[in-house]
């Protein structure tokens, strides 16, 4: 165990708020040995252009595609998730560079989050792929994080404007996970009271908000009342055998009817939250719970840097979609737990990330897409495999942000990407520059998003899929 | 999220979004007051002109037919668009759609042929017709659910993501699902 702060120092920072500043950054850690520095710059740079066409009035927008659901209809800004890894990855580059112009992208994607905040506290449009829809988990907690980070970077920085996301995201924190999530019967952050569900990779996102929050404030409350409570949920979740399911936590339950099904991208966000746990209280079980649950990903990591998106209790596994941009949260759980051990599978994970970016400066999004219902892959990559996300995109964005080097990035600028592309057994032309994402049909227009529309302008029937 | 709404009303507002969505704000007639706000977040409702060039109609109730469309008429103008969602006899079959829809229209088994008579009658042409959670959708759901059971989630997983694909059609199934959307154009009365 090297380089990480003791346990009880850890838990000295919280009484103290002036230690809050070591929210703002995230520590450096290494890249695996093949992968060049310049060429993480280059793709952090490119990834930065894209982003840029990718905001409109509001925010970050475009169309989502998920395991769960897809999102072809609204376009608008989605104030969830994607705020994570957009503003801690700005404030990254701000950190390791010096440049001004990365905290003032970190302090504009603020904005959209303050500028969206309703009366209640919760976010506009924070549903990802639900959207248009609020109260939208985790991602109104990850909204939080980021703007604690944001507000921790500037009053480091000795802007007296760090109250504003400061403010922002203890009202959400208070009004949505305490008020309305708090499960005071179960002891835990729920992820809605009447059918007492629980998903740990939410719960773990919450508890990082909690304990980010509590860090700013000096409010130890919210660690020992409500976030480590929390996270002893999340390892009840975890299998602990010797068999090569150990380390592996259900993805959700209802009551006490745990789903046994494995997502290692959840999983991996998971990560934070126990070596966080670890830190505040010294207890060797979060470490063990994390660095077993890396260990289970690590387990299913094939040798093309592929993960299975799901694996079932009985050893079978979903290979389709099979995750690009999202490999952004398992990389950085791999960086997270490496002063504890480290994994050969790094690299190879990390190559596969790298290789989904293509002309637009985007990382794609997955790949066999098609085969979630069953079918067999086709040659073409699915419309979905292809489209650049920014709530995935933001994830590679802030990992890589971690590794860049102190010099300035090169500059990088989007070109236009076409593709031939199937979408439910049709074939179609995938084509995104930085004005539009348009994909057609034997000639004909099937689906126009202009960027910058809360709306696509066309949108035939096959893409008002869910 | 709003769990009390139904997905295949949400589904059907985000489709009309993308007819209509270039058309301003549509003058809006809703009689599920359960869906104010989800019309909220997509931006219908509200302030509009006299006259718009679109217009929804959110569950058309048997006794106020009459009524709705002659105020939809007076709102829309020549060659306006019409949107309407409607329940059907199937979203009876729903537990959490028969709380709100007893006196829709559609739910009836012969409602579906009166408000598109009703609705010619008064001046439109029908364009197209979707069903939205089609019983084919609802079968493979179904399906997905038996596969749980006997410890499929693979099986269960493909099921649910299939039966997505199968959610709305335009084809003669679309009367075997719980919701209709719409589409008609007013072209006036043809004497």
């Amino acid at each position: 165990m090297i380089q990480q702060t003791a346990p009880h120092q850890r838990r000295e920072q919280i009484d103290d708020p002036r230690m809050a500043n070591t929210l703002a950054t995230e520590p450096d850690s290494k890249l695996p040995s093949s992968i060049e520095r310049r060429t993480i710059n280059l793709a952090v740079a490119r990834l930065d252009a894209w982003l840029e066409t990718m905001h409109g009035p509001g925010g970050y927008g475009g169309p989502v595609c998920h395991w769960w659901q897809q999102c072809f209809t609204y376009t608008g800004a989605g104030l969830d998730w994607r705020y994570e890894g957009i503003i801690t990855g700005y404030l990254n580059l701000w950190q390791r560079t010096g440049e001004s112009r990365w905290r003032e992208r970190a302090i504009r994607a603020g904005q959209d989050l303050i500028g969206g905040q309703q009366s209640d506290g919760t976010f506009a449009f924070s549903g990802f792929e639900m959207n248009p829809a609020r109260m939208g988990t985790p991602h109104e907690a990850a909204c939080d994080v980021a703007l604690l980070r944001l507000a921790s970077a500037l009053r480091q920085d000795g802007n007296e404007s760090w109250m504003m996301p400061f403010n922002a995201a203890g009202q959400n924190i208070r009004h949505v996970y305490l008020e309305r999530l708090w499960d005071e019967e179960r002891q835990r952050i729920s992820d809605g009271k009447p059918d007492a569900s629980f998903v740990p990779n939410k719960a773990a996102t919450a508890s990082n908000a909690l304990i980010s929050l509590a860090t700013m404030s000096g409010d130890a409350e919210l660690i020992d009342r409500y976030a480590i409570p929390t996270i002893n949920h999340i390892l009840d979740h975890q299998i602990r055998a010797d068999s090569p399911f150990d380390g592996a936590i259900a993805q959700n339950s209802f009551g006490s009817q745990q789903i046994d099904k494995y997502f290692p991208i959840y999983i991996a966000r998971c990560i934070p939250a126990l070596l966080e746990a670890w830190s505040l209280t010294g207890s060797e079980r979060y470490i063990d719970a994390a660095v077993a649950a890396m260990r289970f990903i690590d387990r299913w990591v094939v040798d093309d840097g592929s993960i299975p998106t799901v694996v079932y209790p009985d050893g079978r596994t979903s290979t389709g979609p099979m995750w690009i941009a999202p490999l952004g949260d398992i990389l950085l759980a791999f960086d997270l737990i490496s002063p504890f051990e480290t994994f050969a599978t790094h690299e190879a994970v990390l190559s596969r990330m790298l290789n989904g970016q293509d002309e637009t400066g985007g990382i794609q999004t997955a790949t066999k897409f098609e085969c979630q219902s069953g079918w067999k892959a086709s040659e073409l990559p699915d419309v979905r495999d292809l489209l650049h996300v920014a709530g995935w995109c933001d994830k590679a964005f802030r990992y890589l942000s971690r590794h860049v080097s102190e010099d300035p990035l090169p500059s990088a600028s989007p070109s236009e990407f076409v593709r031939s592309a199937t979408f439910l057994r049709d074939e179609y032309l995938f084509r995104e520059t930085c004005e539009r994402v348009e994909i057609t049909k034997e000639d004909e227009l099937r689906y126009l998003w202009v960027k910058g529309e809360a709306h696509p302008q066309v949108a035939a029937k096959e893409f008002w899929i869910r | 999220m709003n769990c009390r709404v139904p997905h295949e009303y949400r589904y059907a507002l985000d489709a009309i979004g993308t007819i209509s969505g270039q058309q301003g704000h549509p003058f809006v007639l809703l009689n599920l007051p359960e869906l104010e706000e989800e019309m909220s977040l997509r931006g219908f409702g509200g302030e509009v002109p006299s006259l718009t060039a679109s217009a929804i109609w959110i569950e058309p109730i048997r006794h106020s037919i009459n009524e709705d469309l002659l105020e939809i008429t007076s709102r829309l103008c020549n060659e306006g668009l019409l949107s309407i969602v409607a329940s059907l006899p199937l979203s009876r079959l729903l537990p959490d759609n028969t709380c709100w829809t007893r006196s829709a229209i559609g739910t009836r088994l012969t409602g579906s042929g009166e408000l598109t008579q009703s609705i010619a009658q008064h001046g439109f042409t029908i364009q197209q017709i979707f069903g939205i959670h089609t019983a084919r959708s609802i079968g493979l759901n179904g399906l997905g659910r038996i596969m749980e059971r006997v410890g499929r989630n693979d099986m269960a997983d493909r099921f649910l993501a299939r039966s997505k694909e199968l959610y709305c059609s335009d084809q003669l199934d679309r009367q075997f699902s719980t919701v209709a959307l719409i589409c008609a154009r007013k072209t006036g009365l043809r004497r």
